[in-house]
């Protein structure tokens, strides 16, 4: 077997891998493709994900069906106004022995798991929503002098409701920063209630097995990072990141007046790992800038701050991130 | 996935030969595009050989031509020249167009939509794949070149020229500056001294002047002293007496603050004035029925300016003047007959008109005074009066503002500044009516007396003491096997610590 023909099974595990996640994920899950496509994309690649959306979308489904499905440890977070970082991240507590004396030992908080389910993120104080920063990043918890390494594959899928501002907290930008994805749930099409009434009134449960386990996420993870990357998209995924800044010569217009920060060398780092993803799902072994601009929004769209004057004018970070698009030309373009 | 029968190592060749295949296609079209962006510049291009003629002809007017071109020559000049300059500005963007072997395969991979596997191909070849997905990625390619080499491609449009309708009056005057050059360059060429001869005849004879000049046209250029001399009427007998004369007449000018231009309209308007002096007396020669028979004369524009300036000449023209009327006057006199009478009268109104011309002449010699005053004061002559800035209330009445210029507007509504600005011209008193605060506050005092409260205040002694349960109070210190606890285990971390962590670990924290 010549090294090529490696790659091309690796290449075809992962697609068929992806491929059986997203059929179990669609069985409890209706519509919302892009949505799936862009969790698992972000899971293949080692990122976490922020879902937002209105109540009633099914973002805390979706990372339930996807957590059934993929055999991880999981755990979910219901974050609230009044949790503090040790609820999250465990702490020392007396514990009473079998001979009947008392120890402090540590208390692993739910953080410590393979797929974190952080829901109502926005509803926790700064202080707790700090507490995520170690893990995300580093892949660890530090508590007190205890330091616990997180088993792999390690993701956080956060979801947080963009309507309810009364009590929340918005995320801090270095928080913002770590998430790979910003996705955007939106409602059903008029054709998808009806299977989503089929599978949620009807006396039919639906049973999700799992078809995956987290060593060959492991797996799968090393052969995304396996994909080549030619020096065009490389420079392409650069010159994207640079736009979204606004004092940058290649930062449009838009972006000069509207943005007050933009986007962190995490930005490159998304741009390149899912667009890997989107060429082994495209059947390619090298990522191409169609794959960059693919993933683009996702990537970017919560690492642009907004500054006054795009508030003012209801000017959103999409339409910043369009605007790069089109401003930002691939190297070596020409127009056909 | 893609098919895996190709060879990679032919790979390298095909794409060389598609590389080659995007560079003819890249080549062929930045000069249709070159084309057309320098159509941009024919309109311009246009105008050099029309201007260059026109400059060469005009000169060539006073002495040789510059313009060595015949006419029929010229227009072809005007419409290859553009053609030459376009096809030049096309050769060079061409010339400079270099086609990178990356956008050369960035173009097939555009066209047959092969999301950049050929550039990625080519990039991982010129380096030598490194992994196996980069071995995958040249290996996936190579059907995909062997694709861009078969498929036609489709044919290069030629882009629209690109034409600005600003530069379109560019042709148009390139087209008239065209024809009068070849007008002028048919004119044949005009001397100095056939000028001079020009002025010379002044208003008394065009056709004969005209005449003169063809006839000495063909004569050699007169030098400059002479010609000037020839504007006055004199032929200078002695050279050297004429260098002195002209001499002395420079400085004389030079005193008087005039440049060489206006005394040359001087001297035209002079000899208008001679004219006009020449006329009236012929008027008075030929009588009343000649005299009434006269159209309105046409006065000189400004003679009078020209008079002020030069007094000298003015002198030397005064006899002349005065000769003319005079001799008119003479023959009018010499011609008197049995209607005496009504020559009287006509002599009269002749006498009136020539008044009513004084006065005219007065006010026109008021303004040149002014005109005159103004040089020294320059801004005297444009002096108005300044805006009223008075902030009173005003624009109540319809009256226009007469003093607009721009600074307090058309009308007197927007002059009022201050506060009555705001009120946008609505007339509006300068207090209202009424009551303007609530008056004045009257303030009634009453005696009254202080009366004496019980108080209710229990004596401390008299509440007696506990006699049930309080019932449990934490009490602020922990257990002792709390406290134990504790300690051991920051004892336990110390000793962590210093390095004896596996007895830390194995001895139990416990108490019992």
């Amino acid at each position: 077997m010549t090294t090529a023909d490696e790659a091309r099974e690796r290449a075809a595990e992962f697609k068929a891998v992806f491929a059986r996640v997203k059929a179990e994920v669609a069985k409890m899950m209706v519509g919302q493709e892009h949505v799936v496509d862009g969790v698992l994309t972000a899971m293949m690649a080692g990122g976490h994900v922020l879902l937002e959306g209105v109540p009633g979308l099914g973002k805390t489904l979706l990372v339930r069906s996807l957590s059934e499905a993929v055999s991880l440890a999981f755990s979910r977070i219901q974050f609230t106004p009044d949790m503090m970082p040790a609820d999250i991240q465990g702490t020392m507590v007396l514990t009473e022995t079998a001979g009947g004396g008392h120890e402090l030992t540590f208390q692993q908080g739910p953080l410590i798991a393979n797929l974190i389910l952080a829901d109502e993120i926005n509803r926790a104080t700064p202080k707790t929503q700090s507490a995520l920063l170690e893990a995300m990043q580093e892949r660890q918890v530090t508590v007190g002098r205890r330091t616990i390494e997180l088993e792999e594959p390690y993701c956080v899928m956060a979801t947080q409701n963009p309507v309810e501002q009364e009590g929340t907290y918005p995320l801090p930008e270095a928080q913002l920063d770590r998430f790979l994805f910003k996705l955007v749930v939106g409602y059903p099409a008029e054709d998808e209630y009806h299977a989503i009434l089929d599978r949620t009134t009807g006396a039919d449960e639906v049973d999700i097995q799992p078809v995956t386990n987290g060593e060959e996420i492991r797996s799968l993870r090393n052969t995304v990072r396996s994909v080549a990357e030619p020096e065009a998209a490389r420079t392409f995924a650069i010159r994207l990141v640079v736009a979204t800044q606004p004092d940058n010569a290649l930062a449009p217009s838009s972006v000069a007046e509207c943005a007050s920060l933009g986007s962190s060398p995490r930005g490159v780092q998304g741009l390149i790992l899912a667009g890997k993803v989107q060429a082994l799902l495209d059947d390619r072994f090298a990522v191409s800038t169609d794959d960059i601009r693919a993933v683009a929004l996702p990537v970017l769209r919560h690492r642009i701050l907004l500054n006054f004057r795009a508030q003012a004018n209801n000017v959103s970070s999409d339409e910043l991130v369009e605007d790069v698009l089109k401003s930002v030309k691939p190297p070596h373009a020409v127009a056909a | 996935m893609a098919e895996r029968d190709t060879e990679p190592a032919g790979i390298g060749a095909d794409l060389d030969k598609v590389v080659l295949r995007g560079r003819q296609r890249l080549r062929l079209w930045a000069a249709k595009e070159a084309l057309a962006k320098a159509f941009v510049h024919a309109f311009a291009a246009a105008l050099v050989v029309p201007c260059l003629a026109l400059i060469g002809n005009l000169a060539g007017l006073a002495g040789p031509s510059l313009w060595p071109f015949a006419p029929m020559a010229t227009v072809v000049l005007a419409v290859v020249a553009p053609l030459v300059i376009v096809a030049v500005y096309a050769l060079v963007v061409i010339l400079r167009e270099k086609t990178d072997r990356r956008v050369c395969l960035a173009l097939f991979d555009t066209l047959l939509d092969l999301k950049g596997r050929l550039q990625a191909a080519d990039e991982f070849v010129s380096r030598g794949p490194s992994g196996p997905f980069e071995q995958a990625a040249v290996e996936d390619a190579a059907p995909f070149a062997q694709r861009a080499l078969d498929t036609e491609l489709p044919a290069v449009r030629t882009p629209p020229p690109v034409l600005r309708a600003r530069r379109w009056p560019l042709g148009a005057v390139s087209v008239l500056l065209l024809a009068a050059a070849v007008l002028l360059g048919e004119l044949p060429p005009i001397t100095g001294s056939s000028v001079l001869a020009l002025a010379d005849e002044g208003a008394a004879g065009l056709p004969a002047a005209a005449e003169t000049a063809l006839e000495e046209s063909t004569e050699p250029p007169l030098p400059k002293d002479s010609s000037r001399r020839s504007l006055d009427g004199q032929r200078p007998t002695d050279p050297s007496q004429g260098d002195s004369q002209g001499e002395s007449e420079r400085a004389a000018r030079s005193q008087s603050g005039t440049g060489d231009a206006r005394s040359s309209s001087a001297k035209s308007s002079k000899a208008a004035s001679l004219a006009r002096q020449a006329g009236k007396a012929a008027a008075g020669a030929s009588g009343e029925g000649s005299s009434k028979q006269q159209p309105p004369r046409e006065r000189p524009a400004k003679p009078r300016k020209e008079n002020k300036s030069r007094p000298e000449e003015t002198k030397q023209e005064q006899p002349e003047a005065s000769k003319g009327v005079s001799g008119g006057t003479g023959r009018s006199s010499g011609s008197r007959t049995s209607a005496s009478d009504q020559a009287a009268a006509d002599d009269k109104a002749r006498n009136d008109e020539d008044e009513g011309d004084a006065t005219d002449d007065a006010d026109e010699e008021e303004d040149e005074e002014q005109k005159a005053a103004s040089a020294s004061k320059p801004m005297l002559n444009n002096r108005k009066a300044a805006v009223d800035r008075s902030l009173s209330p005003s624009g109540l009445s319809d009256q226009e503002n007469e003093q607009a210029n721009g600074r307090g507007g058309p009308s007197g509504l927007k002059k009022t500044r201050g506060v009555a600005a705001m009120l946008l011209g609505v007339p509006m008193p300068d207090h209202l009516r009424g009551k303007s605060n609530p008056g004045r506050i009257k303030v009634e005092r009453e005696r009254a007396e202080p009366e004496p409260k019980t108080s209710l205040a229990a004596n401390a002694a008299d509440r007696g003491s506990r006699r049930e349960s309080i019932g449990y109070l934490p009490h602020p210190a922990l257990a002792p096997w709390m406290q134990e606890t504790v300690r051991d285990y920051f004892l336990a971390e110390r000793a962590r610590d210093l390095g004896d962590l596996a007895r830390a670990d194995s001895t139990p924290n416990t108490t019992d």
